[in-house]
């Protein structure tokens, strides 16, 4: 009897297939545009200053293209083995590399005709792939919740863009920008708000959270792109228009608050998932409220610096989400003891209090001393833990170390976006804004160190943030 | 006064106890379902195994709403390319069709039933393409949602209010808040809300005696409940049976809270209706009719005349048809292995009167995972090696204690519970090291829980991202880019965690006074291995035991590429605890007074095979005498070739480069590191030296065995009733995985969404998946690679000990009569096969076994 006539394992691939090509091709020209335009930036810095040969804020355009193509690059050479097998290889690659061609599109736009249509095909695109596994029906839903939530934003988007371009009577972007001081004041109001509207679909800043909460349809990587490149866009419409928003102080203070809401929902929507990508997303949303009020404030280094951080922080995380598995008894404690917590709030709040004395306090404040009560809090945490002395040194120069990279990275965007904005709110605003976040948080940590839950009503309104209502979708199926 | 006969009617509301009694048995129609940390391989109709097989797969497939066989595409893909005999196909359905008589005859002029039947399996129109993953109803998103939230053991830093409640009472309490529940069950529902009892017996009760349920209904309608929710249901199993209730203490929860909730929902009225897909996939009898060119007419004489077989072949469903072709499956492969295993057993006769050789250079011992068979055969084609089967865990039913880990863990069958607790300790002479790594665990954990409450917090999540993001980015690109580079990186910074510390065997970690294990035990325990494996007291100077265990990183499912035996885990830590006692003198000398004298000479050790890399670790090296150093090294040589050719053949399998296996295993991206069971198609009992010669294309769980060493047949009693049953498990994971991957398995990896710490949901939300994932089963074509077929189990023994085995234990008879498991028996002196026939099975006609 022959039993090689049969053999019931054979290899199940001869040549490689077409797409697997394809795909090492795509990731091959989104390493080697990271690393053209990363040299080119860097040339451009070694000279002296940038000119304005793309773009009236090339150092924006190159920062947020630079991470694009980074994550793009990442996220590709990660699926080549992460989706060896999906059903749909050609839809998968193709849609994110024109996925981003779009975002570089609007990204480096000169003419606003052309940021809307990459905006607007940035939008299509990532809705399609969030529905990427088109024979799921929940999949399609969560494609079709984006869409929707796209078209209110980019319906906003191009409303505003085109009463810019009739009241200025040009669609360069430059142009338009430099005419702002002569538009009529309701102009750079309606204008700002719309642009706000845009920006808070796209970054999914509540009303507008639901699409990214319900979003876990999309295949891992696409979550990593999404999350650390997609959700920017928000910022950088902001950042880019920063002269509309600046000559219109209510947009601005819409953001301000807009922003302090979703960072505080977001975080909550975060502490109460069960699941770590609904957790992460939480995260994003909170992130990205923190991002707009940053812009709204007129710190725009600092905003510019946390989508960067953000984008690469976040991506890491989707990525390797699949490594948490493994069940800890404990639920994770908060970080320290209340009375350290409380120390640090009240230094902190002290410094605030200080430096608002000063006459140029502006918006970096609330980020600035945001960061300096996370570093004070870990560096207390991490010197002082119940461990080794070896291992709290060790810890304490990783603090110190990443301090570093922040305070550099934070640099580096000055330099590349020059000033802020004006200040927007009176120092006793900004404290109060800054007494908000931590007092939120002493909040957040001492139930967390007393194991005491949520208020009932909170929990499930946070718990339910994101969920589709299951019937209507039941029934629009077919 | 004569009044009207009252009108109170009788409430027959059953007393909690038989509740609790009700509940426990309606629990049995879900197996548990382990956490991924721990993969154990279940069958998930193991509720179902008092059933013959054809029967347990109809019923399953209505109570869950599943498949009952691949879809006939599928199939005959897998025809198409060989994979299944067409031969065999014909003789399954000769058979199905009641045998050669009935199958030649002819049902309409010039077109035999054969012709009939084999038009609808191979020609004609199946139904359409994979059916879409099921949508998740309302109902159960509603149930999954909470339990989710209830049962959540690492991820949210709020956990769900009025956890001590138990899992009834705290949804109870938050329902009122939910508008999901209000949408669910509107008016109605808030109104239960208010009255229904707070005790989930007596609400079950309750629930029962409002739905009208009638008496001797109640364990099927609750049972029906139980599987809407396979994964939740199977998690509420394994944690009141099989973890340590420490592990789940302050969240109590039992099945009767989940029945309890379904009976909430299912009075509110708001229970969706089930659907069973392809039931009816049958073909008309025109349709049939007009393959054949056959006129009107004649198809009205063919479904008239007397058989009828015209008709019935019309109406078999898909899910009957996919039954034949994994028969054919089934012989195709049973055709070609069992003659070449009659040969092996005549030639292995013949050959036993001849005198032996000199001894082998070293003895190996590894588990009788099916990954083991191809490493086995490239390491005897490397020199003078003799190899055996044992499992995985060596006998050893221990819970060990990691350093730095704050649970204990049970690495041995799930079939058991653990005997002695072991704990990690320094090696001897290694103690820096052990401090060194100590401090270095700390600190990894203390930076962790550092990084995890400064994200979450409210003040400090923002300018931890930004500060950490750098890092990220550059140990992104390391792990997308130079995973092997950054493993080798890392690993150069750490000390080695196997040769600093070691699992302690006297000492223990929670008194400290009594040892883990007592003289006695330990002497019992290594003279097991001689007497299940049929290993002789002439050992070689070197012996070999091998754990084994899978590499993969950023997998949930990395655990399932582990050894089953060992609970889910890597099994070099059995293999060093056996080890040990195997090298104790005052061991040594126990085992000598019970006949078991092994040569001074004899050193064992132990090892771990990487299933993923087919590298060989061998652990305390230094503790091997001078005198064996060139034997270990002659032995290392032969297990790095062997690895090299194991490595280069699974490539093969796996359509990719020997050195790319290497980097998927530390690739965080890989989601197929190897193929790990899958093909598992049979457990051969019997000594090695029998199958030595065949290459069995790690398809076979291998048990060494010696009939003449084992008179009263204790050793193959054990062999059958717990590795054998392991194996099933593992068999019936993968075919119904493999039949139906949304329902039995858990679909597609790439939108899995890890759940507290404990298993994986799909997208947003549904269920915890239980099963195996689409990329472990099928190839990147979507072929199946797994090619569903029952376990079969050839035994090497006389006939009258293997049928006195079987009769003596209810599972067997179970089993084997119910056709989970095929049974052929191989007679040692004679070479005569005898094929264990399944109670009820028509004669096995056309099979060239009977």
């Amino acid at each position: 009897m022959s039993t090689a006539s049969h053999s019931p394992l054979s290899p199940s691939t001869g040549a490689v297939a077409p797409h697997a090509a394809a795909g090492r091709s795509l990731a091959l020209v989104l390493w080697l545009g990271f690393a053209g335009l990363a040299l080119a930036l860097g040339l451009l810095l070694a000279g002296g200053t940038l000119p304005a040969g793309i773009g009236s804020l090339p150092g924006l355009s190159a920062v947020i293209g630079l991470l694009t193509l980074f994550v793009a690059a990442i996220v590709v050479t990660f699926s080549l083995r992460y989706m060896r097998a999906d059903r749909r290889p050609a839809a998968y690659f193709g849609g994110i590399a024109l996925l981003i061609a779009s975002v570089m599109l609007f990204v480096f736009a000169r003419h606003l005709v052309v940021l809307g249509i990459g905006w607007l095909a940035s939008g299509v695109l990532l809705a399609r792939l969030v529905g990427h596994d088109t024979a799921w029906s929940e999949a399609r839903g969560a494609a079709r919740r984006a869409l929707l939530t796209f078209a209110v934003g980019d319906a906003a988007l191009v409303v505003a863009l085109v009463l810019l371009v009739s009241q200025t009577g040009t669609a360069q972007v430059d142009a338009v920008l430099a005419a702002v001081p002569s538009l009529p004041g309701w102009v750079t109001l309606s204008a700002a708000l719309l642009l706000l509207v845009a920006a808070a679909a796209r970054c999914a800043l509540p009303p507008f959270a639901g699409w990214l909460l319900s979003s876990m349809t999309a295949p891992t990587p696409v979550s990593a792109l999404m999350h650390a490149g997609l959700v920017n866009a928000g910022g950088f419409l902001l950042i880019r228009f920063a002269p509309v928003f600046e000559a219109a102080p209510i947009a601005r203070a819409a953001a301000v608050a807009i922003g302090l809401v979703a960072a505080l929902y977001g975080v909550g929507v975060m502490s109460v998932r069960p699941d770590i990508k609904r957790s992460l997303a939480g995260s994003t949303v909170s992130q990205m409220g923190f991002m707009i009020m940053s812009c709204g404030l007129g710190a725009y280094a600092a905003a510019l610096w946390h989508i960067v951080a953000h984008g690469l922080f976040k991506a890491w995380l989707f990525l390797g989400s699949g490594s948490s598995v493994g069940m800890r008894g404990d639920k994770p404690a908060g970080l320290g003891e209340p009375a350290t917590i409380g120390g640090v709030a009240v230094a902190t709040l002290a410094v605030g209090a200080w430096l608002t004395l000063s006459p140029d306090a502006s918006g970096s404040l609330v980020p600035l001393l945001l960061g300096l009560a996370t570093a004070l809090a870990t560096l207390v945490e991490g010197l002082t833990g119940n461990i080794p002395l070896r291992a709290r040194l060790a810890i304490g120069g990783l603090v110190a170390a990443l301090i570093g990279f922040h305070a550099a990275g934070l640099a580096a965007m000055h330099a590349l976006l020059g000033a802020d904005a004006p200040s927007l709110l009176p120092p006793w605003a900004l404290l109060a804004l800054l007494g908000a976040f931590l007092a939120a948080w002493m909040w957040q940590q001492l139930r967390q160190a007393r194991a005491r839950p949520l208020p009932a009503a909170l929990y499930v309104h946070l718990l339910n943030a994101g969920s589709a209502p299951a019937p209507a979708l039941q029934t629009a199926e077919i | 006064m004569n009044m009207m006969a009252p009108l109170t009617t009788a409430e027959t509301q059953l007393t909690r106890t038989e509740v609790a009694g009700l509940v426990a048995l309606a629990a049995r129609s879900v197996p548990p379902l382990w956490p991924l940390e721990s993969a154990i391989a279940v069958n998930p109709l193991a509720g179902f195994e008092d059933l013959p097989f054809a029967e347990a797969v109809h019923r399953a497939a209505r109570r869950f709403g599943a498949r009952e066989s691949l879809p006939l595409t599928a199939w005959r893909g897998l025809l198409a390319t060989g994979r299944i005999d067409p031969k065999a196909l014909r003789d399954a359905a000769i058979r199905e069709l009641g045998g050669i008589y009935a199958a030649e005859a002819q049902v309409a002029p010039g077109i035999t039933a054969l012709d009939l039947l084999m038009a609808r399996l191979v020609d004609l129109p199946a139904s359409g393409p994979e059916p879409e993953q099921d949508s998740t109803t309302a109902d159960v998103a509603f149930l999954a949602k909470w339990c989710a939230a209830f049962f959540d053991q690492s991820q949210a830093a709020s956990p769900m209010p009025h956890r001590d409640l138990g899992l009834y009472r705290a949804v109870l309490a938050l329902a009122g808040h939910d508008p999901d529940y209000a949408r669910l069950t509107g008016a109605l529902g808030a109104q239960l809300l208010l009255t229904v009892s707070r005790d989930p017996l007596t609400a079950i009760a309750e629930g029962l005696s409002a739905l009208g349920v009638s008496e001797g209904d109640e364990v099927d309608h609750l049972a029906d409940l139980v599987a809407r929710l396979p994964g939740w249901a199977g998690h509420i199993r394994w944690r009141g049976e099989h973890t340590d209730p420490a592990n789940v203490s302050g969240a109590p929860a039992g099945m009767a809270d989940l029945i309890a909730l379904w009976l909430l929902i299912e009075r509110a009225g708001a229970l969706a209706p089930r659907t069973v897909p392809q039931a009816t996939a049958h073909v008309g009898a025109a349709r049939l009719a007009a393959h054949f060119g056959l006129e009107t007419a004649a198809v009205d004489a063919a479904l008239a005349a007397a058989h009828g077989a015209f008709g019935r072949i019309a109406a078999l469903t898909e899910g009957a048809l996919g039954a034949l072709f994994m028969t054919a499956a089934e012989w195709s492969y049973r055709n070609q292995l069992v003659p070449r295993l009659e040969a092996a057993a005549l030639e292995r006769e013949a050959a036993a009167h001849q005198t032996a050789g000199a001894g082998p250079d070293a003895q190996l011992v590894f588990c009788i995972d099916v990954r083991s068979e191809p490493f086995r055969r490239a390491l005897e084609a490397q020199g003078a090696y003799q190899t055996l089967g044992y499992a995985g865990f060596f006998g050893l039913p221990i819970a060990l204690h990691r350093h730095g880990e704050e649970r204990r863990k049970r690495f041995l069958p799930v079939l058991l519970a653990p005997q002695h607790d072991v704990a990690e300790a320094p090696v001897a002479g290694r103690e820096d090291e052990a401090a060194s790594l100590s401090a270095e665990l700390a600190r990894e954990q203390h930076t962790a829980a550092l990084f995890g409450a400064a994200k979450q917090g409210t003040a400090t999540a923002f300018a931890t991202a930004e500060a950490t993001g750098p890092l990220a980015g550059l140990l992104m690109a390391a792990r997308t880019i130079g995973p092997r580079v950054l493993e080798r990186v890392t690993r150069s910074l750490t000390p080695d965690r196997a040769s600093a510390l070691a699992p302690a065997l006297d000492c223990c970690p929670t008194d400290g006074q009594r040892p883990a294990f007592t003289l006695d035990e330990k002497i019992g325990y290594a003279s097991a291995l001689f007497r299940l494996t049929g290993l002789t007291p002439q050992t070689a100077r070197l012996v070999v035991l091998a754990g084994h265990g899978g590499s993969a990183v950023n997998n949930p499912y990395a655990a399932a590429l582990d050894c089953g035996a060992c609970g889910g885990h890597k099994g070099g830590a059995n293999a060093r605890i056996l080890v040990a006692m195997l090298n104790d003198p005052a061991v040594r000398a126990g085992m000598a007074a019970h006949g078991l004298a092994l040569p001074e000479t004899t050193v064992f050790l132990a090892a771990e095979h990487d299933t993923t890399t087919d590298v060989v670790t061998i652990f305390d090296r230094d503790q091997v005498p001078a005198s064996h150093a060139a034997d270990l090294a002659a032995l290392e040589t032969s297990l790095a070739r062997a690895g090299a050719v194991n490595r280069a053949h699974r490539a093969g399998l796996l359509g990719r480069s020997a050195e790319d296996l290497l980097t998927g295993a530390v690739h965080w991206g890989e989601v197929r590191p190897e193929w790990g069971l899958a093909g598992n198609a049979a457990f051969l009992v019997g000594p090695r030296d029998w199958t030595a010669g065949l290459d069995l294309e790690g398809r076979t769980f291998l048990h060494s065995y010696d009939w003449r060493a084992d008179e009263d047949a204790t050793a193959l009693t054990t062999i059958l009733t717990a590795p054998m049953v392991v194996a099933q498990w593992i068999n019936c994971q993968y075919l119904f995985s493999t039949i139906d991957n949304s329902r039995y398995g858990s679909g597609d990896k790439v939108t899995q969404n890890v759940l507290g710490g404990i298993g994986v949901i799909q997208g947003n939300g549904g269920d915890l998946r239980i099963g195996l994932p689409r990329q472990s089963l099928f190839t990147d074509a979507g072929d199946p690679y797994h090619v569903p077929q029952r376990l079969l189990t050839v035994v090497l023994a006389p006939l009258a000990r293997v049928e006195a085995v079987i009769q003596a234990n209810e599972i067997l008879g179970r089993l084997f009569g119910n056709g989970w498991v095929q049974l052929v028996v191989i007679d040692p002196e004679t070479g005569r096969t005898r094929c264990w026939r399944p109670a009820g099975d028509p004669a096995a006609e056309g099979s060239t076994l009977h």
